[in-house]
């Protein structure tokens, strides 16, 4: 296999992305997970399942910001194991098969991690089941600027399953969910680029933005 | 958001030209089109003043810029 040919490392396993964009490995850092607790209501107490949670920082980060009962799953056993270290209530489960019962959660954060996953349908009906009616879910990810390619020539490891415009919302939907809020943040995608820049890193050569969806459940009994 | 080291922002050897001062390590903020990084550059602590090389100017700063800019 040649160089051009071979998929790049996902920037999240990359030495320099600490550096680059802290515990988090995202655009924002906590910035919209923050944001999307304070649209949802996230009260004291309530049931948060983080999908792709790594080494556990957002769940650290809901328990000691918002008082809930935050739990993470990811199917990395190495970043579970950072998160346990830290005495981090965490499962071993893929975003397609969570081990977690029916109707259990109020809220659901699943940030840049969605497009990584193989079977990113399954993963968003997976989420709605896990949520009780009415529950939220926080989604954010990259999308694939129309027309756009690699100008390294490489499969690039994050972007290569990044969403068309628009495709997202419609998945979104189409699983179950109504969009409550949409908002672009590409600008933190460029930020943390170059950031990566700085660091001694090189940044996937795909123009890529970056979309926040905070979406509800349908109350079943309305549905 | 964590300080980022720039390899090429080494202090090793420096000193401050107007008194003589060793530039030390230090966070330095960067702010460029309403975007702030946090930049570990060599410093003299007693005239505040950091030093950017041409180097890392002419290369990773531009390349930033670049980023930022949409170009």
């Amino acid at each position: 296999m040649t160089d051009a040919a071979r998929p790049r490392e996902p920037h999240w396993r990359q030495p320099y992305m600490k550096a680059a964009a802290g515990e988090t490995l995202r655009p924002g850092g906590f910035m919209l997970t923050d944001r999307a607790a304070e649209l949802a209501g996230l009260a004291p107490g309530a049931r948060v399942l983080d999908t792709g949670c790594g080494t556990g920082a957002t769940v650290r980060r809901l328990r000691s910001r918002f008082g809930v009962f935050a739990v993470g799953a990811d199917a990395d056993m190495g970043q579970l194991a950072a998160a346990r270290e830290k005495s981090l209530p965490v499962l071993c489960a893929d975003g397609e098969r969570l081990a977690v019962a029916s109707g259990s959660m109020d809220m659901v954060f699943c940030e840049c991690v969605l497009s990584l996953l193989p079977h990113s349908r399954k993963a968003l009906m997976e989420f709605l089941r896990v949520l009780r009616s009415g529950g939220y879910l926080a989604l954010s990810d990259l999308y694939a600027l129309s027309g756009a390619s690699c100008g390294s020539g490489q499969s690039c490891g994050c972007a290569q399953g990044a969403f068309g415009a628009g495709l997202l919302e419609d998945m979104v939907r189409e699983a179950g969910f109504e969009i409550v809020v949409r908002e672009d943040h590409s600008r933190l995608l460029k930020e943390l680029a170059a950031r990566i820049v700085l660091a001694g890193g090189s940044p996937c050569g795909t123009p890529s933005g970056y979309v926040f969806i905070l979406a509800r459940k349908k109350d079943d009994r309305h549905a | 958001m964590s300080v980022i080291r720039v390899p090429e922002a080494d202090a090793g050897g420096w000193s401050c030209d107007r008194c003589g001062e060793e530039l030390k390590p230090t966070p330095v903020n960067l702010e460029y089109m309403d975007s702030r990084f946090t930049v570990e550059l060599p410093f003299c602590a007693k005239c505040g003043i950091a030093l950017i090389s041409e180097e890392l100017a002419m290369g990773k700063m531009l390349e930033v810029e670049k980023l930022l800019e949409d170009k």
